[in-house]
């Protein structure tokens, strides 16, 4: 029984760590706590279900455009309102107030458009692995692989590439990184892309196996910028972050009931805060353009 | 009569919400995610002393001033070590976690169902029945909960809290317990943001947990930097166009189950507008950046 819960547990975590990677990413390079990533994580379920349902496309091209629109709206959210603040000397509060605004704006505007009720992508989360005692649907192999896939990659491209190099930079010493000469616009776009596509590819996973809500997103959001907390220093070990949120809660479920997940998210958060002073969780100073 | 009287007792009750959180917001820079968890803690307190153990409404509000204050130390004794988006984080959690906790202390709160049968109030001998009388009570709430306000911002504690919000290692410097200001700062808009809950509870008659969401957190916030945050007269001026704007939507004639989304909408995005146009709001004292 107890393996079971491990592995919804796991597989619950890997969401999360995908979005605390992504929210991560923003937040350790640009300060931004991106409360809008809520708009990002529904956005690809929802434009998966149009273009599949309404103009016939295909399942995977569907789901690829889903995806590269929840990237393009990431990137939308930098250009047209998080970049102008920075030029006017916004720190931090005014693109936290910005993204609230942008989360009340979308999830109503895709409640207007789409309802309340849960919009379905098919029914995925049935179709099992394995059979026997210890049954892995589809979905959960996905999450875990997403994960896997998300987190390998990031931590490649920060430790080898050119790019990550610029990204690393940004998150230790921004100033000097525009001495050098690092387009930090250029730089920044790049992270809100990868950023909003890592949380893109959980809101769809979750959106092939629960269906989407217009505010659907924003637990797994806050939930993400927990397991950042827990995770500690650095962007990657977000990811690990979210992974033992998703375990602490599934522990939980096994040991009183899945009403109380969210009691334990909030636990995790006051015990990190009470043992271990978070590090960098001030906002970074940002630079004028 | 009833209409202007319902009307007045909404302001009333948003008013002392963005006043309490004005104090917290506005005077010490921290952004509380969880006024309204607090808000639905001080109905839940006063509505099960009133229905439970019938205690007159005069207690009740005694005791809901108490669990907000209570509730409010709950988050800010771990928070109160940190600021900014990590407070913020910290709150955002706690509120999460309450409303949780309303839906399954099911034998105290009834779960999803809430409390039905709250009494009207009485106060030395008259009854606050209906709108109009309730608004009497309402008044009273204002003129206390303005009171308080003014109190606070022109005590030595104010003082001290504006020297914090503007310069917190000069306020170290010269020797002020920043943690202990914080913390009974948020104790104090917790009491007072109890005592709403109090007279909303007994105005409805009913509650459930619904009312108190992180939307609803949001709403409060929005009134705060709308209207503008660190003196009194924004939150007054938040609290009216929170109010009057869903009426002017009535009267435009939006169908009723788009209507609060659309309010939504002109909320959030009057939340970003105002990030670039006017980050201090309407006629508020602190900017945010």
């Amino acid at each position: 029984m107890w393996i079971q819960f491990l592995i919804s547990g796991v597989s619950a975590g890997c969401l999360y760590g995908l979005i605390g990677l992504g929210f991560a990413l923003v937040y350790r390079t640009t300060g931004v706590f991106h409360v809008g990533y809520a708009v990002v994580f529904i956005a690809a379920g929802y434009c998966q279900h149009v273009l599949e349902h309404n103009l016939a496309l295909p399942h995977f091209l569907s789901s690829s455009l889903g995806l590269l629109f929840a990237g393009g709206i990431g990137v939308g959210f930098e250009w047209g309102i998080f970049r102008p603040l920075w030029r006017r000397g916004s720190t931090w509060s005014g693109p936290f107030v910005a993204s609230i605004g942008i989360y009340m704006v979308f999830s109503n505007l895709a409640a207007a458009l789409f309802g309340n009720t849960i919009t379905s992508l098919g029914n995925t989360s049935t179709a099992f692995l394995s059979s026997g005692q210890i049954p892995v649907t589809k979905v959960q192999l996905a999450e875990l692989a997403a994960w896997v896939i998300g987190t390998a990659t990031l931590y490649i491209m920060l430790k080898s590439t050119r790019g990550g190099l610029g990204i690393r930079a940004l998150q230790d010493n921004p100033g000097l990184a525009v001495v050098l000469g690092m387009d930090l616009n250029h730089t920044r776009s790049a992270i809100f892309v990868a950023g909003s596509v890592l949380v893109a590819v959980a809101g769809l996973i979750s959106a092939y196996d629960i269906g989407v809500t217009p505010y659907a997103g924003l637990f797994p959001v806050l939930a993400g910028a927990i397991g950042m907390m827990v995770g500690g220093e650095g962007i990657v070990a977000a990811a690990f972050g979210g992974l033992m949120l998703g375990v602490l809660q599934s522990l939980t479920v096994m040991i009183w009931s899945s009403s109380w997940q969210q009691v334990a998210t909030f636990a995790a958060l006051a015990a990190v805060l009470l043992l271990r002073r978070p590090v960098r969780l001030q906002s970074i100073p940002q630079h004028r353009d | 009569m009833g209409y202007l009287g319902n009307i007045f007792v909404q302001f009333a009750l948003y008013l002392v919400c963005a006043l309490s959180l004005n104090v917290v917001l506005g005077y010490c820079g921290l952004f509380s995610m969880c006024h309204a968890a607090i808000y639905g803690l001080g109905a839940y307190a006063a509505a099960i002393s009133m229905t439970r153990a019938g205690l007159p409404f005069s207690l009740a509000c005694a005791i809901a001033v108490l669990i907000g204050g209570l509730a409010s130390l709950c988050v800010s004794l771990p928070a109160g070590r940190v600021k900014g988006d990590a407070f913020a984080l910290c709150t955002l959690a706690f509120q999460v976690a309450v409303v949780e906790l309303l839906n399954n202390l099911t034998d105290l709160t009834g779960g999803p169902y809430g409390i039905v049968g709250i009494p009207v109030p009485h106060l030395l001998g008259f009854s606050f029945h209906g709108a109009t009388r309730f608004a009497i009570l309402a008044a009273g709430l204002c003129a206390l909960a303005v009171y308080i306000a003014w109190a606070i911002a022109r005590s030595a504690f104010g003082r001290t809290m504006l020297a914090i919000r503007s310069d917190e290692l000069a306020a170290r410097t010269l020797g002020k317990n920043v943690f202990m200001v914080r913390v009974v700062a948020c104790a104090i808009a917790g009491g007072v943001v109890g005592l709403g809950g109090a007279v909303y509870a007994s105005y409805f008659g009913y509650i459930d947990p619904t009312a108190f969401l992180l939307g609803e957190s949001f709403v409060i916030l929005t009134m705060v930097v709308m209207g503008g945050s660190g003196n009194i007269l924004g939150p007054i001026l938040g609290a009216a166009i929170m109010v009057g704007v869903p009426e002017i939507l009535r009267l435009v004639n939006i169908p009723s189950t788009v209507a609060p989304n659309i309010k939504q909408m002109i909320f959030g995005a009057s939340l970003v507008c105002l990030m670039f146009l006017r980050p201090q709001g309407l006629w508020g004292r602190y900017t945010l950046k």
